[in-house]
């Protein structure tokens, strides 16, 4: 399980502290899984796209076409997260990639057009992280019957 | 007058000589009731009795028919029955440019045909009905030349200009206009002969000698052989004020209703953006503290002693609390907002459902249920779940003390606009004095200790039945259970 994930996760993540319990959460649910990390909408397309430089301080920056997972935060500064999730979702190459949106609202508005844009799974951000948890494992899983399956 | 007399009563004045008889008898043929008077003298004195007419022989020895007809219109009773004068030919054109036709309805010429006479005599009577009818309309009545000139003008004139009859007989119409609609009317003039007859309406507006305007609402129709016009004024002013005003107190509502609307839909969607801001940001610093101490917990591991790890818990149940705390305000904000869908609703089906889903979210609970058949109800099906949900969770809630706990749903009697839904438990009970504080928000009449819960249900069950037009209520005794009963309109929600 946790070397179907070894690469590579990039969390979309404007508030730093935020990210330290995202960071906590994934590595309790698929171990020493390396992170990216982007803090706004601008910077994880330019990752994930190749369109500038990485800018990615909590671990050493994967190349995004062996990314596994994309974990995006809705409210983020510039680029919201709708606009990165539906940039990603109509680029041939970075469309495959799963995105699980980790966002606070609860909104139906939001989940639905997260889920239109293309979105493979929605975590409300909990106050405890099972849910999360789960949603990693299972995209972990995943992977890890692809990899089988190849 | 003369239903009694058949025709009417007629007075014959002075017809004694050749034909008077014959006159008499032809009249009485057809119906008159004749009363004959020798001279002038007598017939003065026989006007105080009610006539359709007064048949006045022109040429009568003493005081003459002329003399007679001036002093018949001085007396009270005579001055408004019509007079016909009957002449013989030679002196027809004397008579009607002299004094007879002063006070002569119609003048006749002997040898009369009594069919003719009986026909004037008819005339004249209902001419002198119309007459009083003219004196006493409300309605401003007028009979007005083509050179705009009053011919006729009813009481009601004087009134309502304030200006003698008499005076307003003299004067032009056009003097009496307000000087902006003078224009107006005399275009309506021509049209008026323009349409032969048929009969137009105008509004205009006249000068009172006082300065003041009335605004009068014409119906008239023009009688091109006698060159005038025949017309109905009312005057308007009143209700043309009236409208006015109620115009203005409407535009000034539909201005405040609007302004209010605009306040509301703010109000709406500034509370849409703290409710927003509610599920997002309260909830933000909430999750670290329960992150980083879960985190804490996790780092110190085996050094924590087990008191520290009892307040690490504590921070934790904290922190779950508030956090349900806050989704349940926020689902009570949105319930405010949310469109209701009507359809009917299976209120039983819904209460099988929603217990399945409670029954299995505590696993081993021995409760006697029963379900007992309710009507169905017209309704937002989600909605009215979620009123179930509440009153049968905190049914399960607080009867789980009892080894012998029961929880009774059915329905009541509840008139014929309504229905009425009753959930029944053995459980804890409550005071019937706290009853009003049971539907507040956060209001809770058990210790957390007792019985956990955020103080949101009953507030939102009751919001729900309220949008549904409803009514809810409970009753119950410390230790004794508790009941809560809804009821919703038949019709389903207003």
């Amino acid at each position: 399980m946790t070397a179907a994930l070894a690469a590579d996760v990039l969390l979309v993540e404007d508030d730093a502290q935020e990210a330290e319990l995202a960071l906590d959460a994934l590595r309790r649910a698929c171990g020493e899984a390396r992170v990216a990390v982007a803090r706004d909408g601008e910077e994880a397309l330019d990752f994930v796209l190749g369109r500038g430089g990485p800018a990615a301080p909590a671990a050493p920056a994967a190349p995004a076409a062996v990314l596994r997972l994309i974990l995006l935060d809705l409210k983020l500064p510039k680029v919201d997260g709708f606009d990165v999730l539906s940039a990603l979702k109509s680029d041939a190459a970075a469309k495959v990639i799963p995105v699980v949106i980790l966002t606070a609202s609860k909104m139906d508005q939001d989940i639905l057009r997260s889920y239109r844009l293309g979105a493979n799974g929605y975590v409300v951000k909990p106050v405890d992280f099972e849910e999360f948890s789960e949603a990693v494992r299972a995209v972990s899983a995943f992977w890890l019957a692809l990899n089988r399956g190849v | 007058m003369g239903t009694q007399s058949g025709a009417g009563r007629v007075l014959i004045v002075g017809a004694g000589g050749e034909g008077g008889s014959e006159l008499e008898a032809a009249l009485k043929e057809r119906g008159f009731d004749v009363v004959s008077a020798g001279s002038g003298a007598e017939a003065l004195k026989l006007l105080d009795e009610d006539f359709a007419a007064v048949l006045l022989d022109a040429s009568m020895p003493g005081m003459d028919g002329a003399q007679t007809a001036e002093l018949a219109g001085r007396c009270e009773r005579g001055r408004g029955t019509p007079i016909i004068f009957m002449t013989g030919e030679c002196k027809a054109r004397e008579f009607a440019d002299g004094r007879g036709a002063r006070c002569a309805y119609e003048c006749v010429f002997k040898p009369h045909a009594p069919q003719m006479l009986s026909a004037k005599i008819a005339h004249a009577h209902v001419n002198d009905q119309c007459g009083r009818f003219f004196s006493l309309s409300l309605d401003m009545l007028g009979v007005i030349g083509f050179d705009d000139r009053p011919r006729e003008l009813s009481a009601s004139w004087e009134s309502t200009l304030g200006c003698a009859r008499k005076e307003l007989l003299g004067m032009r119409l056009d003097d009496l206009l307000h000087p902006d609609d003078r224009a107006a009317a005399r275009q309506r003039v021509a049209e008026l002969r323009a349409a032969a007859g048929a009969p137009l309406t105008w509004e205009n507006r006249i000068l009172r000698r006082d300065g003041t305007c009335r605004r009068l609402l014409w119906r008239a129709a023009a009688f091109e052989r006698d060159e005038v016009y025949y017309a109905a004024v009312r005057d308007v002013t009143e209700s043309r004020d009236m409208e006015e005003r109620v115009r203005g107190l409407n535009a000034e509502l539909e201005k405040r209703v609007s302004a209010r609307t605009a306040e509301l839909e703010a109000a709406n969607r500034e509370l849409e953006a703290f409710a927003y801001s509610v599920s997002h940001d309260l909830r933000a610093p909430l999750r670290k503290i329960d992150g980083f101490s879960g985190i804490l917990a996790r780092r110190c591991g085996a050094g924590l002693d087990e008191e520290s790890r009892r307040l690490i818990k504590v921070i934790g149940e904290g922190c779950s609390l508030m956090g349900r705390l806050i989704d349940d305000l926020l689902e009570f904000s949105r319930l405010g907002r949310k469109e209701m869908r009507s359809g009917d609703v299976d209120m039983t089906a819904l209460a099988r459902g929603v217990l399945e889903d409670l029954l299995k979210q505590a696993p081993g609970r021995r409760v006697d249920i029963r379900l007992l058949p309710l009507p169905s109800a017209r309704g937002d099906a989600a909605l009215l779940r979620q009123v179930l949900v509440n009153l049968l969770s905190n049914a399960l809630k607080f009867t789980r003390g009892r080894p012998d706990a029961e929880v009774e749903i059915g329905a009541a009697a509840g008139g014929e606009a309504e229905n009425v839904y009753f959930v029944k438990d053995n459980g804890a009970g409550f005071d019937m004095r706290h009853a009003g504080k049971l539907f507040g928000v956060f209001q809770r009449l058990h210790t957390s200790e007792e019985f956990e819960g955020t103080g949101i249900g009953l507030a939102l069950a009751s919001r729900i039945v309220k949008r549904h037009g409803g009514r809810i209520w409970a009753q119950g005794a410390p230790g004794a259970g508790a009941t809560f009963s809804f009821a919703l309109p038949r019709g389903g929600p207003p």
